[in-house]
Parts: C-alpha cells; sequence; structure tokens
C-alpha cells in the first residue's frame, strides 16, 4: 500500500483542490492525492496527551490473551475496496504501526496493558473533482441517450459511478487512535475526545471483547468512588449550587 | 442502554463544581492541598479558564485567569467553570493540563516524562507516560472523592455554599473556619496545607 506522509500538503488539496495556476478540468483534477495521513500520532506513545476515560465493565476472563486475541485479529482493520459503497472503514491495528494489522501477542500486551489503535479509513474525494468529472459524465450520457435533461435516480446512479472510478484514483485519509487498557485497574483511556469516535470504538471493543467501554462522566465517576443507599439517594436528588447573585445576573 | 445513558447524563454540572471547588481549595490555602486519600501537593489554575451557564460563556486568557476579577464576576452571574488550564506539582514531578468539567477528560496533558520517543526503547516510554498519568489521576481521583463527600453532605448547602458565595464576591474565605468544617466531614485527615 503506497502512502505518502505530507499531511500538510495533502489537506491543503483537499480544502483548496488544485493548485490555482492550473484549470480545474477532470483531467488535471484526476491526479491521484496523497494519502490524508500524518503518520501515527494520537496517543500512548507519543504525541498529545489528550485523551478521555472510559470503565471497562463486565467479567474479564482470566487468560485475556488466549481468550481474546482471536476475536482481535476477526476485527482489524481491513482496506476500504473502491468498488464497495462504504464510505469509511474502522477495526483495529498495531499501536506501534496503524498499517500493522497483523496482530499478536507482543503487539498488543505490555504487561497489565492491552494496548490497540482503531484505525480509521475514509474516501476523501474533493468535492471540485467529483463536480467537474460528474459534469464531463453527465454531458456524455446526455449525447449518447440524446436527451436534454437526466432524472434524478440516473443522476444518483451515475454520481455513484463517478465516484467509485475515483477512488481507484485516490487513496483515503487515515488516522488511528490508541486505546490503552489497564486490565488491572479496568480503566480504559483512549486518545480521543470526540463523541462520534467514542461510538465507534464503544461499539468495537464490546464487539472484540464482550465487555462494554462506560465513559467516564461526573456520574459515572461518582457510582464508582462508591455509593451506599444514603449517598445514591443523595445523589439521586442533587440540586445545582448557584452562586448567582441578583446585581451578577443585572 | 436507557439505564446506563442516564447514569453517564446524570449530574453532569458536578463536575463543573469539582472545578469551583478545586479553584476555591487552591485559593484558600494558597495552592496546597492536602487530598484525605491521597499525597499532598500543589495545585493553580493558569492561562486559561472557560466559564459558562447554558449558552452564555467567559473566555479568560491571562497568566492567572481565576485571580482576576471577571473570573469572580461571572461566578456572580451564575457561571461555573466548564474547563480550566491546571498545574499541579507533585514531590519533584510537574503536570499542566486542561481538565473539562463536564467529562472529566483530560487534553494537552504534560507530564514531566525523561524518555523520548526516539532513541529510548518505546516499551520503557510508553510505561513512563502511563506510571505518570496514572500518578496524576490517583491525585485527582482523591480530590474528587473529598469533593464528593462535602458534595453529599449537609455542610455543602449550610456551610460550603456561603464560603463559596463569599468567595464569588472576592471576599478571602475564612480557611480556619472551613477546615474545621471539612475536618468534621472528611475526619482527621484534613490537614492545613
Amino acid at each position: 500500500m503506497r502512502w505518502i506522509d505530507a499531511s500538510v500538503n495533502a489537506a491543503r488539496i483537499a480544502r483548496r483542490g488544485p493548485a490555482r495556476d492550473k484549470p480545474a478540468t477532470a483531467e488535471n483534477l484526476a491526479r491521484p492525492a496523497p494519502r490524508l495521513y500524518a503518520g501515527p500520532t494520537l496517543g500512548a506513545i507519543r504525541g498529545p496527551l489528550t485523551y478521555s476515560r472510559f470503565f471497562v465493565a463486565g467479567e474479564v476472563p482470566d487468560d485475556l490473551a488466549g481468550a481474546t486475541l482471536k476475536k482481535m485479529r476477526a476485527n482489524t482493520f481491513r482496506d476500504l475496496d473502491p468498488q464497495e459503497d462504504e464510505n469509511s472503514r474502522h477495526g483495529w491495528a498495531s499501536v506501534q504501526d496503524p498499517m500493522d494489522v497483523d496482530l499478536d501477542h507482543e503487539k498488543v500486551f505490555f504487561n497489565e496493558y492491552l494496548c490497540l489503535a482503531m484505525r480509521i479509513d475514509t474516501w476523501v474525494v474533493p468535492k471540485p473533482l467529483l463536480t467537474a468529472h460528474l459534469r464531463t459524465a453527465e454531458a456524455q450520457l446526455l449525447e449518447k441517450k440524446g436527451l436534454e435533461r437526466i432524472g434524478k435516480k440516473a443522476r444518483a446512479e451515475l454520481k455513484l459511478a463517478v465516484l467509485r472510478k475515483l477512488r481507484r484514483q485516490l487513496v483515503p485519509s487515515t488516522k488511528s487512535i490508541d486505546l490503552v487498557w489497564n486490565t488491572r485497574t479496568h480503566v480504559a483511556r483512549f486518545f480521543s475526545q470526540s463523541q462520534r469516535i467514542h461510538l465507534l470504538v464503544q461499539e468495537l471493543f464490546e464487539k472484540t471483547f464482550g465487555l462494554r467501554l462506560v465513559p467516564e462522566s461526573p456520574g459515572t465517576a461518582a457510582e464508582r468512588w462508591g455509593f451506599d443507599e444514603r449517598l445514591e439517594k443523595l445523589w439521586d436528588n442533587l440540586e445545582p449550587t448557584i452562586l448567582a447573585t441578583v446585581e451578577g445576573a443585572q | 442502554m436507557t439505564d446506563l445513558v442516564e447514569r453517564i447524563e446524570r449530574n453532569r454540572f458536578v463536575g463543573r463544581e469539582f472545578l469551583l471547588w478545586l479553584w476555591f481549595e487552591s485559593e484558600t490555602f494558597e495552592t496546597n492541598l492536602r487530598p484525605a486519600g491521597g499525597s499532598p501537593c500543589a495545585l493553580w489554575f493558569e492561562t486559561r479558564m472557560t466559564l459558562s451557564f447554558e449558552k452564555d460563556e467567559s473566555v479568560l486568557k491571562s497568566a492567572s485567569p481565576a485571580a482576576s476579577p471577571e473570573a469572580k464576576e461571572a461566578l456572580r452571574q451564575g457561571k461555573l467553570p466548564r474547563e480550566a488550564k491546571l498545574r499541579m506539582t507533585n514531590g519533584e514531578h510537574e503536570f499542566a493540563w486542561i481538565l473539562r468539567g463536564d467529562t472529566l477528560a483530560f487534553a494537552s496533558v504534560a507530564i514531566p516524562a525523561e524518555l523520548k520517543d526516539k532513541g529510548d526503547d518505546v516499551h520503557e516510554v510508553f510505561y513512563e507516560r502511563m506510571r505518570l498519568l496514572e500518578e496524576l489521576e490517583a491525585i485527582l481521583q482523591a480530590l474528587w472523592g473529598d469533593f464528593l463527600t462535602l458534595r453529599l453532605s449537609e455542610a455543602w448547602n449550610a456551610s460550603i455554599v456561603p464560603m463559596l458565595k463569599r468567595f464569588a464576591d472576592e471576599k478571602r474565605a475564612d480557611a480556619d473556619a472551613y477546615l474545621q468544617v471539612k475536618k468534621r466531614i472528611l475526619g482527621k485527615k484534613s490537614k492545613k496545607g
């Protein structure tokens, strides 16, 4: 698989389209774009430490490695296929190299820590490129069929065909986000704070391990701190603290 | 699933109150905090703080935003800290990070790591990073425990909220009176910093 570590330039191309000194024709726009990939920068081993905490709920098997390695391998990342309709795909990869999806014990288990990267690949077809190619394809179809206009359904089918054709000339954008699960404390750190990506990792984790990733929030953190019946009742009936004054509100 | 969502969403405002309490403690004890179940540390707010009430926000950026009159004014307007940049020293270790009240998530954490990604064994780099994060989280966890004990006690509304109101009014809190309340609720482990 070919990829170029030139994310800044790639992002510029994706954002602005081709260089301004070339006309935005279908031919000029059809040059393959570099992979939007900045290297394994999110997380556990290198890069900024920005993360959300989760608590792993459920019965963790004694022989975690033996019981789950097969399932991890079954849920590793699979490359996107330009012929398929899927626009994005995610799965597990190695934290040390998100291009490495051949997981084994050594790549996943670091003493009491289970480490995986969730790799997400997405087709990013620049809009000017799609528009230019779609316009050309529409003109060809009209001429071929001797029509004056194209129906809604035919246009949607044409768009899909153009998208597939363009995807064959592009490489998907890739990102990978590390997940570190301390199997002793049941705390998992996931190096992203996007709610959308949280949903993806929660679903993938549950599918792989049969265990739930419960997001940390004041509510779940309070619950884990330990409630007896009296405290739970107090917690359920808690009212916000209000410091506002009449003068302040004015 | 609904039950889980409810557990996650319930009382999210308490995360902002936790930030408020950290701010109050830091100012009252001149940054020296002594969590009942953890090691003593110095903690203070620096460079950036966002206070919110519904969609109304005050973003304060300065060397010490918590000390600015605007921060206290925001409290009097009913806003609470939604996120803040904190710095903490624990022994020789110094940490800085952004704490988000609504999710208790950590952002841009600076840790006193000695090993580097390039040149050092990748496993050792990883273990050091995790050990330092866990050190930071353990102290926060101890502070969270103290806060919750106080928050769920009768002393919160009876004694601490009036002190917080004085604090919002830019009047110095009576550290001894507050310490007495803490001792009564948390036990004898509470000491003045």
